[in-house]
């Protein structure tokens, strides 16, 4: 597959580590395509590839790629002896649905981003045995960052992540290792590999010869709500706040789906004696993520039926986990989701 | 021509009396743009006051 970017041509190689599976992963990998906002970013850092560049969801949707390849992969687990699965993302979704409907005996399981603020709050969906090892499935396995944070979740919910098997790895970067370093087994369909061809060697698609993208300078209103959110702009920052625009970004970046930021802290308050701050990110209150302020409300309200006077709110200040244990009722602060209603949702 | 800043480094080295145009993933471009528009033309001193000390409070802190 040949891909211009940043001025150069390159082309992406797949090795198949199982027989028959080169042109169903070739096939996958041309129906997949790169987000205009990881196209620039290459272009910038054309030794990186971002770690959700690949989008595989459309190949995955297809029954003609999916199933070689839950049948490739129902035949690892079953060599591993491996009767449970579980998944976190639209591409491993496809993949653990592939991989039940061939009727094999494994047990499946989602995991979700946040726990739901009602009914049973869990946050791995499915009929998985804690006592029993599972294998994460994905498509695409990168740095491992998201793997890991996978591992870290399954975990603290008490599962026992026996390996990750995923469609591709990206043969440029360490996923592999850092995975193991985690007490798993790393398995993959395919690895992919790039190299940069010379001028006269490249053939280039019509499709790829579109000119490079320049970024767009936002300069009113409209154009910020009309802005294409996979794209990236240039938005006018006195230089006094440049600094910290940069930083903000960052931390809402961290904090897209949960958190409420602390806006004010009253003086003297029971949320003041307990050591919050303004600035604060609020995550978690008795182990329910606070993904808006009502939630915050309702968990801390003085019910009659509640049997506990404490409540424990977890956060972050900084890079610093933070604790506070105030009793129930009124803390005195002002809170705000404001982040999430100015960010757009990513379909 | 205003400059351009991607990165802290970048923008640890530039003026601080100068504006740039900052790099903004798309997501936040609303965002950063209604925080930035407040800050010029605010609505009142009390919704301008409360936005610096956002950027102040977050923005210090990584």
């Amino acid at each position: 597959m040949i891909l211009k970017l940043a001025n150069r041509t390159m082309q992406l190689q797949i090795t198949a580590h199982r027989e028959g599976l080169g042109d169903v992963l070739e096939g996958v990998l041309r129906n997949s395509y790169f987000r205009p906002e990881e196209k620039a970013y290459l272009r910038r850092y054309p030794r990186e590839i971002s770690k959700g560049a690949l989008d595989t969801r459309v190949a995955l949707s297809q029954t003609r790629f999916l199933h070689p390849i839950a049948e490739a992969m129902r035949e690892i687990l079953e060599s591993h002896r491996v009767s449970q699965i579980v998944g976190k993302g639209y591409g491993s979704f496809f993949l653990i649905g592939g991989i039940l409907g061939l009727g094999n005996g494994i047990t499946g399981g989602l995991l979700r981003d946040s726990r739901k603020s009602y009914g049973f709050r869990q946050l791995v969906e499915g009929g998985l045995d804690k006592t029993k090892p599972v294998f994460i499935i994905d498509d695409v396995l990168s740095t491992g960052q998201a793997a890991g944070e996978t591992v870290k979740h399954l975990r603290r919910e008490g599962f026992h992540p026996a390996g990750l098997l995923t469609v591709f790895r990206y043969g440029w970067y360490d996923g592999e290792k850092s995975v193991r370093s985690l007490g798993l087994d790393c398995l993959s369909l395919g690895t992919l590999d790039w190299r940069t061809l010379d001028r006269k060697d490249a053939q280039v698609p019509e499709s790829s010869k579109e000119d490079p993208m320049r970024l767009r300078v936002i300069r009113s209103w409209r154009e910020a709500r009309a802005h294409n959110p996979y794209e990236p702009a240039l938005v006018e920052v006195p230089g006094k706040w440049i600094h910290a625009v940069l930083h903000l970004i960052k931390v809402v970046e961290r904090h897209r789906h949960v958190g409420l930021l602390v806006t004010n802290v009253g003086r003297e308050t029971p949320a003041a004696k307990a050591g919050m701050e303004r600035g604060d990110l609020l995550l978690r209150c008795d182990g329910v993520d606070l993904d808006r302020v009502g939630t915050l409300r309702r968990l801390v309200r003085n019910h009659p039926r509640e049997t506990s006077h404490q409540v424990v709110i977890e956060g972050r200040r900084g890079g610093e986990d933070r604790r506070f244990e105030l009793h129930r009722g009124r803390l005195g602060i002002t809170v705000s989701g404001f982040f999430r209603r100015q960010i757009p949702e990513r379909h | 021509m205003k400059r351009t800043i991607r990165t802290l480094e970048e923008a640890r080295e530039h003026n601080l009396h100068e504006a740039a145009l900052v790099e903004v993933p798309g997501e936040f471009v609303r965002l950063i743009y209604f925080l930035m528009r407040t800050l010029r033309h605010p609505r009142s001193e009390r919704r301008k006051k409360a936005v610096e000390s956002l950027l102040r409070t977050v923005g210090a802190r990584r």
